[in-house]
């Protein structure tokens, strides 16, 4: 087939023809070729203004160690520099207020509060909550905030500290204490851990042996009382938990007790101090103290609005738990 | 059409040349930059091999698929840097082959989730996420808690990464199974041997609370907990930052 005039578009024939059909050598649009030469253009600028060619450098030849930096200079690393420095501006002049003040001081200033308390809540879901749960309340293995039981220090300072350096964390001023394996080790025998843990079920008010119960005390006195004190009451220097009361970090039954002094335990809070700043361990200090205290309030609310019936339906046997 | 196309499309010896040179342009600007590679990534200080026991908790991660969830690498971006830490440098991949970058963010990036948590948290988080995280959808992994760690991997393991450039001596390979035992009982002796080899930030320890034993989830635990511990990246960002301290003073300079 010969090329050929196409009388009803006045183009030109290809040449070609498939039974019969034959096909137009049209250009291109030129709207098409017009964005092909702007992109290139766009291309040739960009590799002026930004890093484009690696190269070699004259001190490490024959190595390919450098790069064009282009006209603008623009890095990706230098950008985000730039952003957290601005980032640390804003931040410095949302934290000015009260960084130079005591913990204590802001802690009773509702003012405080009020410019600390959104920022402070998700601080705490981001790092703690995972921990701790999103209601401060804990779980098992890992404290109940809300309880105003401490292991450590609970004021907000010592909060504070705590948060920083954490305990038995990696950091080297972090705080430190362990329950040491008295069966592991073989500092009690099974029978003697047996008669602790009745002892301890005693003075936590819980349903214990009283036989076992009174031997285990003396085994205390002996043993126990260095860290947990006199009683039991637990001792903040060294992070000693109180005995008496009903909260624990390893549940209180019977078999979490046997273990706790088993194996013993070290229970671990990471440090901050290396992640978040100054400013925003002080707000987590606060923040802890804050909604400790709101629960507290709330719980003696529904204390003093518990109907006198309840007692009754208690002793009648039902859940008191609705 | 033109002259030179209709040469070019008529000739196939023509068209074979143009192709192949059009196709090389492609393979040029992706290869070539392997070659410098040695020379490009910065050095920094403290990078080392992974531990025989984190090596396996490394496995664990590609076995059970992680990264298609988890990225371990935090851009260049105000965003990320301020809710994960310093970016990530090219160097703290030197000893992943290969690497878990990954390109999809379902759950958090763990690049430097070293030491955020406790050990404890993991291990409870790792046998029931969702309790722990609300929202969360991450599956359940309590199993590796009752998976024995299979020992007899780990000196192929660490052969195999010798063959892909990663420094493990002789004596690290011969020691691999006992270093991994090392690592995870911390009543055992050669607590120094593995210092030696392995540097001073190895942590040494029981990790997933059963110390009669080394299972699948001591492993995943050591891997979690060093991410990110190795290095401390300031040593980079801080010369960044001078530099465009310095730069935005000489721009203020001339403006004035």
């Amino acid at each position: 087939m010969e090329v050929r005039r196409d009388p009803v578009t006045g183009e030109n024939t290809t040449g070609h023809e498939w039974d019969g059909l034959e096909e137009l050598d049209k250009n291109v649009p030129w709207p098409f070729k017009l964005g092909l030469v702007i992109a290139i253009a766009i291309a040739a600028v960009m590799w002026v203004m930004l890093p484009s060619w690696p190269h070699i450098s004259s001190d490490k030849w024959p190595y390919v160690t450098d790069y064009t930096k282009g006209t603008i200079g623009y890095s990706d690393r230098g950008r985000v520099a730039r952003n957290l420095a601005l980032l640390a501006d804003t931040q410095a002049k949302f934290d000015k207020r009260f960084t130079d003040r005591d913990l204590k001081d802001l802690l009773a200033d509702p003012e405080a509060r009020k410019s600390y308390f959104a920022a402070a809540a998700t601080l705490f879901r981001e790092n703690c909550a995972m921990c701790h749960g999103r209601k401060i309340t804990g779980r098992p293995r890992f404290p109940n905030l809300a309880d105003n039981q401490w292991l450590w220090s609970g004021d907000v300072d010592g909060i504070y500290e705590t948060i920083k350096y954490g305990i038995n964390s990696e950091h080297d001023d972090s705080r430190s204490g362990s329950m040491p394996a008295f069966g592991k080790d073989e500092m009690l025998d099974l029978d003697q851990i047996h008669d602790v843990v009745e002892y301890v079920m005693k003075i936590s008010g819980q349903k214990h042996l009283p036989d076992a119960a009174k031997r285990g005390a003396g085994l205390f006195k002996e043993h126990c009382v260095a860290c947990h004190q006199k009683g039991g009451v637990g001792n903040a220097n060294n992070g000693a938990p109180n005995l008496t009361d009903d909260e624990w970090i390893y549940e209180g039954h019977k078999k979490t007790v046997y273990q706790s002094v088993f194996y013993g335990r070290a229970g671990v809070m990471p440090h901050w101090v290396d992640r978040l700043r100054d400013a925003e361990m002080r707000q987590l200090a606060l923040y802890v103290k804050w909604v400790g205290a709101d629960i507290a309030a709330q719980k003696a609310v529904e204390l003093k609005n518990k109907p006198e019936s309840k007692v009754t339906e208690k002793l009648d046997g039902k859940d008191e738990d609705e | 059409m033109s002259k030179l196309h209709q040469m070019i499309e008529r000739n196939s010896l023509v068209m074979v040349l143009m192709i192949t040179i059009v196709a090389s342009i492609g393979g040029i600007i992706e290869i070539a930059p392997l070659f410098t590679i040695e020379n490009t990534i910065e050095k920094v200080e403290g990078m080392r091999p992974y531990t025989p026991l984190e090596l396996a908790g490394r496995d664990i991660y590609v076995r059970e698929g992680c990264y298609a969830c988890h990225s371990q690498m935090i851009r260049t971006l105000k965003t990320d840097v301020d809710r994960y830490g310093h970016y990530s440098l090219a160097a703290e991949s030197m000893y992943d082959h290969p690497f878990q970058w990954g390109s999809k963010r379902t759950g958090p990036d763990l690049a430097r989730v070293g030491l955020k948590y406790s050990d404890d948290w993991h291990v409870a988080h790792m046998k029931e996420p969702r309790r722990f995280v609300e929202g969360s959808i991450m599956p359940g992994y309590a199993f590796l808690a009752d998976n024995d760690l299979d020992l007899d991997r780990a000196p192929l393991s660490l052969k195999a990464l010798r063959m892909a450039g990663d420094p493990y001596t002789d004596k690290m390979i011969a020691e691999a199974k006992q270093d991994i035992l090392r690592q995870a009982d911390p009543e055992l002796e050669g607590e120094d041997d593995l210092e030696e080899r392995y540097g001073e930030k190895v942590q040494i320890r029981d990790f997933d609370g059963q110390p009669k034993r080394v299972t699948e989830m001591d492993a995943i635990v050591a891997y979690l907990q060093m991410l990110g511990t190795l290095i401390d990246p300031k040593q980079v960002s801080d010369k960044i930052r001078a530099e465009e301290a310095a730069k935005s003073k000489a721009l203020k300079g001339e403006s004035q």
